[in-house]
């Protein structure tokens, strides 16, 4: 069960990071890729777990 | 003035940052003080007074639309846009960003008016990391496990906010305790993360331990997690000594019984930092993955007893160190205590640490260099100036009009290398950090400011290797100050 929900996460982190990345190419970082970032970043915590990262 | 504090981590962490919100409050007393936190710990900020308006950065609610069949992204895209919008409106005044993560760093940029002041990480306006205030470039560079800093993560948040802690901003929380028949000895089974965990067995065995030898009454704390681990604990030891309060008590109740014990027993953890406010002491057992001096307890009376696993806390010995607290004899085994003023804890290791911490206290406090003789320092130090040297050559042939091309492969290796002298010389290390960083913090600018003001760090960085570099062979204990440009004192720190 939570091998697949971390299967799950990483799946949607390397979509996300793969949008991101595209946007970036298209438009250079402004403000709706910092958004996406914040997603990308939010997704990548859930990997191991909700936390400061500090 | 409108303030708001971005407070992404856990319980631990928000409660840590507790006095530093009241010295907060205390500066700016008709301020509205806001803090950014998640659903699951928003209730650590129950009883805080100074805390006008949380602001919930829902992470469930935010990534919902991901876990659809169709991976909804521009659902969740429309939500973090909405999320972010709100609280860009507010137009805050000062944006105070205590969570040093990548994740808190995009969100400060992102809520950040412009004409608002960021004090901790955000974004440079092309995305990359930003580090404008000198003590989160401290954070960064030298705040973490196998890092020299000896402050107090409490003194860090309050030094963001420009303060000095008071004994006042450690307080209970207001009008949530209550007085309860709380056992003497509360201990804290669980933890936030795996390493820092105590094994239920072993926990079994030091109260067995202590009830042969003491008639103090205990009590287990913990969350609904540890519930498990609490009936295997009471299953071994003789139940009518023992209380079981593991995830039957919310924080405002752990609050309450934490302030009516006599001593907390744990690991580091937030009943810990809880016991730090009602200054309850505690006998805080810690991992050598855990930098006490940064998070230990800091009730007067306290005590840190260190190992590398839970091994080397002895059963028997931490039963007995318990035992002693409420007979008030001396402790006969090598714990560390909690001092007043700061750093918060001298005892540290390991011992040969003393002359990191002094690099770092010159490079940031105006503090005198520390002189070695130390071999591998002196080699580092000569290979560091020979890459250096060469470095700064590229950068003056580019400021001559040598095209960018032929010098930047030059200036990266020679980056790689100061990297890896870093890396392979511990005790050069946070000089190499404190260079590191304040490369990072460079804004973007034009290529001819950048190559100046990048020229600057290097000759700053060469005005301590040529310090040091005179100083072989002299004898010395310090060498004084190099240069003024170089350090700049945190206050509070």
């Amino acid at each position: 069960m939570a091998d697949e929900f971390t299967n799950s996460i990483k799946n949607i982190l390397s979509r996300l990071e793969a949008i991101t990345e595209q946007v970036v190419k298209e438009q250079g970082y402004t403000e709706d890729t910092e958004k996406l970032k914040v997603l990308v970043e939010l997704t990548r915590e859930q990997v191991q777990n909700e936390n400061s990262g500090r | 003035m409108k303030i708001l504090v971005v407070e992404l981590a856990r319980l631990g962490d928000i409660y840590q940052s507790w006095p530093a919100l009241r010295a907060l409050r205390r500066r700016h007393p008709d301020a509205q003080i806001d803090v950014i936190t998640r659903p699951r710990f928003q209730a650590a900020f129950d009883g805080l007074e100074v805390v006008d308006r949380r602001r919930i950065f829902n992470t469930q609610e935010l990534m919902g639309p991901l876990f659809a069949a169709n991976m909804d992204v521009k659902a969740s895209f429309d939500l973090v846009s909405r999320v972010l919008g709100e609280i860009k409106f507010e137009k805050y005044d000062w944006i105070i960003n205590l969570s040093f993560s990548p994740l808190s760093s995009y969100i400060t940029h992102a809520v950040a008016a412009e004409s608002t002041r960021v004090s901790g990480y955000t974004r440079t306006s092309d995305g990359f990391l930003a580090i404008p205030d000198d003590l989160s470039a401290y954070f960064y560079a030298q705040v973490g496990f196998d890092r020299p800093n000896r402050f107090h993560l409490a003194e860090i948040f309050a030094t963001m906010m420009e303060m000095d802690l008071i004994e006042t901003d450690w307080t209970a929380p207001q009008g949530l305790i209550t007085h309860s028949a709380a056992p003497p000895v509360l201990i804290h089974i669980g933890a936030s993360e795996a390493k820092k965990q105590i094994g239920a067995s072993k926990w079994a065995t030091i109260i067995n331990q202590l009830t042969k030898i003491s008639d103090v009454r205990i009590g287990l704390i913990g969350s609904a997690a540890e519930t498990e681990n609490a009936d295997s604990i009471l299953n071994s030891v003789p139940a009518d000594r023992v209380q079981n309060y593991v995830g039957k008590t919310n924080l405002t109740e752990l609050f309450s019984l934490i302030a009516g014990a006599k001593l907390v027993v744990g690991p580091d953890s937030a009943p810990m930092h809880m016991a730090s406010l009602v200054r309850t002491p505690c006998l805080n057992l810690s991992f050598h993955s855990v930098n006490f001096w940064e998070t230990g307890p800091r009730a007067p009376g306290s005590y840190v007893l260190r190992g590398a696993d839970e091994s080397d806390f002895a059963s028997d010995k931490v039963a007995h160190a318990i035992h002693l607290f409420f007979t008030g004899e001396k402790q006969d085994i090598s714990l560390i205590p909690v001092q007043t003023g700061t750093p918060s804890y001298w005892a540290l290791t390991p011992p040969d640490s003393d002359f990191e911490w002094n690099l770092v206290r010159a490079l940031y406090q105006q503090a005198d260099f520390p002189a070695t003789e130390n071999p591998d320092f002196r080699d580092a130090i000569s290979k560091l100036s020979e890459i250096n040297l060469l470095v700064i050559d590229q950068i003056l042939a580019l400021q001559r009009g040598v095209d960018l091309k032929k010098l930047a492969p030059i200036i990266d290796r020679g980056e790689e290398i100061i990297q890896t002298i870093g890396k392979l010389v511990p005790t050069i290390a946070p000089l190499i950090r404190w260079y590191q960083t304040e490369k990072i913090r460079l804004e973007p600018a034009p290529q001819e400011v950048l190559v100046q003001k990048s020229r600057e760090i290097h000759e700053l960085l060469q005005k301590v290797i040529d310090l040091y570099q005179e100083s072989f062979g002299h004898q010395s204990a310090v060498i004084e100050c190099v240069d003024k440009k170089l350090s700049k004192p945190s206050e509070g720190l």
